[in-house]
């Protein structure tokens, strides 16, 4: 599914995708709001406050940011690996530990 | 002797422009002429049986007269003269196409042939004898041009050198003529045609000079496809082929210019239409293979003039075009992140946008508290557990102070909210205070943390194990003397804890405090 513009597609396909849009008129609002939700949660909209960005921008921040939870939850991992290296395995710590590697 | 009058012949057809007064003034009288031209040619049939010599006689007196009479000869004048007078440029062909048609003596087509020099000569004359070649005077001179000559090729095979002569001009009336035979008078057609040729042309649709390009190919195309034009329109009548031709072709003209402005109406579907009729009548094309050839060029040539006519819409088109092609293309991209997204959140089976979003926000929203639960385990798992105090012990000091520092600064700032839900939600979950908050102060956690959840999540977390544990860590972790009776306090079975907390900053304490 095409995300449709804030224009209207003209010609000969405005018929299919007026029909198409009237069913998809309301996901359309939904995806606006998903993406500012979006927009919110990623941390550079946040600190200023950024006017609603373009779609493929958000999209593509997201997609960075993500890859950066990432990278910060394999550091994290790492980290937490050596700790539990160092502790007692039996200790509910070590417990805690493993279960947050686990996820 | 036959030569001779035709010498004549052709001396007076050449003193025709001064002789045409002659003629005219012997047409007036051209009754008995006439009547004596057909009695001879009449004569001559019956009298071949007959004696050489009447024959002869005959012959003779034809010939006396013929020069006389040729060009006088009404039948014959009348198809001559009106042919020269009326069409001045058409008159070699026109009046060689009338000559054809009568039986006519060699002689007489060497006179046509000089004739199509003196075309010049006559300069409009009677025109009385108008007939229906008088509509071919009003037509495009090239076209009946070609139509007589194409036609006088099979017939006359003297004439081929003129129409080779013709072909040049020609060219454009064959063109029209073939358009004309072809039926295609709907803008579609037409514009389908300009689409085949636009298809070659489509790089120089703007430059005019290629009009004449397009029109230099099809020469010589029309040249090898005479015979075949010839054949095509051997049928039909000069006259009426020049006449549907040029009603044609304002047809044409007529319906070029209002499907270009429908076509400039609307922008979206001008590609599509363009397209559309292109690929109509490529369709077309594979039918009529036999003509192809002809049509391409006769195409390509009228498609070159309809294109100067239609640049406006062309542009208008092209706009459209252009915006849609970088609407397509602003999709395709959006597409392409949101392709790029889905690979990056694990076991997303969705494929429409919205329930991609909503999955990509839940999916961030996790990863944040979980790199936030991560952050606080690395810095606070040493000192949550009941073994802390032997782990700190062991550890030394220096890891709880050089932790300290590092994990104040960024803690300070989120601090205050954050321990506030996180307060609240730890005493509903488990009614016990300050669980998770002080260890989310102590730790160095993201700045980007900002829900309430990760703190309820983390306390579900401690929650599995004893209290007295994050408490003690909590306690040793970040709180002074204060939260640890607080703790102890709340938390019976924390009495165990060792308050040998480090020294926390008062602030920290107060900030603790307060919120609490």
């Amino acid at each position: 599914m095409g995300l449709l513009g804030p224009q209207q597609p003209r010609g000969e396909q405005a018929i299919a995708t007026k029909m198409s849009s009237r069913r998809n008129r309301i996901s359309d609002e939904e995806i606006n709001e998903l993406i500012s939700k979006l927009q919110s949660l990623l941390p550079e909209s946040r600190r200023r406050n950024i006017g609603r960005a373009s779609a493929s921008k958000l999209l593509k921040e997201t997609c960075s940011y993500i890859k950066s939870l990432h990278r910060e939850v394999d550091d994290l991992s790492d980290r937490l690996s050596d700790l539990i290296a160092t502790m007692d395995s039996n200790s509910p710590q070590a417990e805690i530990i493993r279960s947050l590697l686990r996820s | 002797m036959q030569s001779m009058p035709d010498n004549e012949l052709i001396e007076l057809l050449w003193q025709d422009g001064h002789v045409i007064m002659h003629s005219q003034t012997h047409r007036k009288s051209p009754a008995a002429f006439g009547e004596v031209k057909q009695a001879q040619r009449a004569e001559p049939v019956p009298k071949c049986g007959g004696a050489l010599g009447n024959s002869s006689d005959l012959i003779q007196e034809d010939e006396t007269a013929s020069w006389f009479q040729y060009p006088l000869d009404d039948s014959l004048e009348k198809e001559l003269c009106s042919e020269f007078f009326y069409e001045m440029p058409n008159v070699d062909a026109i009046g060689t196409n009338k000559m054809s048609k009568d039986t006519s003596a060699p002689g007489e087509r060497s006179i046509k042939f000089g004739a199509n020099d003196e075309t010049s000569v006559f300069s409009g004359s009677d025109p009385k004898q108008s007939n229906i070649r008088f509509q071919e005077n009003t037509m495009p001179p090239p076209k009946s041009h070609v139509i007589a000559s194409t036609q006088q090729a099979p017939r006359l095979g003297n004439s081929n050198f003129i129409n080779f002569s013709h072909f040049s001009r020609p060219v454009k009336a064959d063109l029209g003529s073939l358009n004309g035979r072809l039926g295609k008078e709907s803008g579609k057609g037409i514009r389908a045609g300009a689409g085949e040729s636009s298809m070659t042309t489509i790089g120089s649709r703007i430059s005019g000079s290629n009009q004449t390009q397009t029109l230099a190919h099809p020469s010589h195309t029309m040249s090898s496809d005479a015979a075949g034009v010839v054949s095509r329109g051997s049928n039909e009548d000069a006259q009426m082929t020049s006449l549907s031709e040029r009603v044609r072709t304002q047809t044409y003209e007529t319906t070029v210019t209002s499907s270009s402005g429908g076509s400039g109406g609307s922008f979206g579907r001008t590609g599509q239409q363009i397209t559309s009729n292109q690929s109509h009548k490529r369709k077309g094309r594979d039918a009529e293979e036999s003509e192809c050839q002809s049509e391409e060029a006769e195409y390509e040539s009228v498609e070159a003039n309809k294109q100067a006519q239609r640049s406006t819409s062309t542009r208008r088109s092209r706009a459209a075009e252009v915006h849609n092609l970088s609407e397509r293309r602003r999709r395709d991209r959006i597409n392409e992140k949101m392709k790029a997204l889905q690979e990056l959140i694990p076991h997303c089976n969705k494929t429409d946008k919205a329930s991609m979003l909503d999955e990509a926000i839940e999916y961030l929203k996790s990863l944040q508290l979980q790199v936030q639960i991560m952050w606080m385990g690395s810095g606070m798992a040493p000192m949550m557990f009941p073994g802390v105090q032997q782990y700190m012990s062991r550890m030394g000091m220096g890891v709880g102070h050089s932790s300290m520092p590092s994990i104040h600064g960024p803690v300070q700032l989120p601090q205050v909210p954050f321990v506030n839900q996180s307060m609240a939600s730890a005493s509903t979950a488990n009614q016990r205070p300050l669980c998770p908050s002080p260890a989310l102060n102590a730790v160095n956690f993201p700045n980007q943390m900002q829900n309430v959840h990760p703190s309820e999540t983390y306390a579900r977390y401690l929650g599995l194990h004893p209290m007295p544990s994050p408490t003690q860590a909590v306690n040793f972790g970040t709180f002074g003397s204060q939260m640890v009776q607080q703790n102890q306090t709340t938390a019976a079975p924390s009495s165990s804890i060792i308050p040998t907390a480090l020294e926390v900053p008062s602030e920290n304490n107060q900030n603790n405090n307060s919120s609490k």
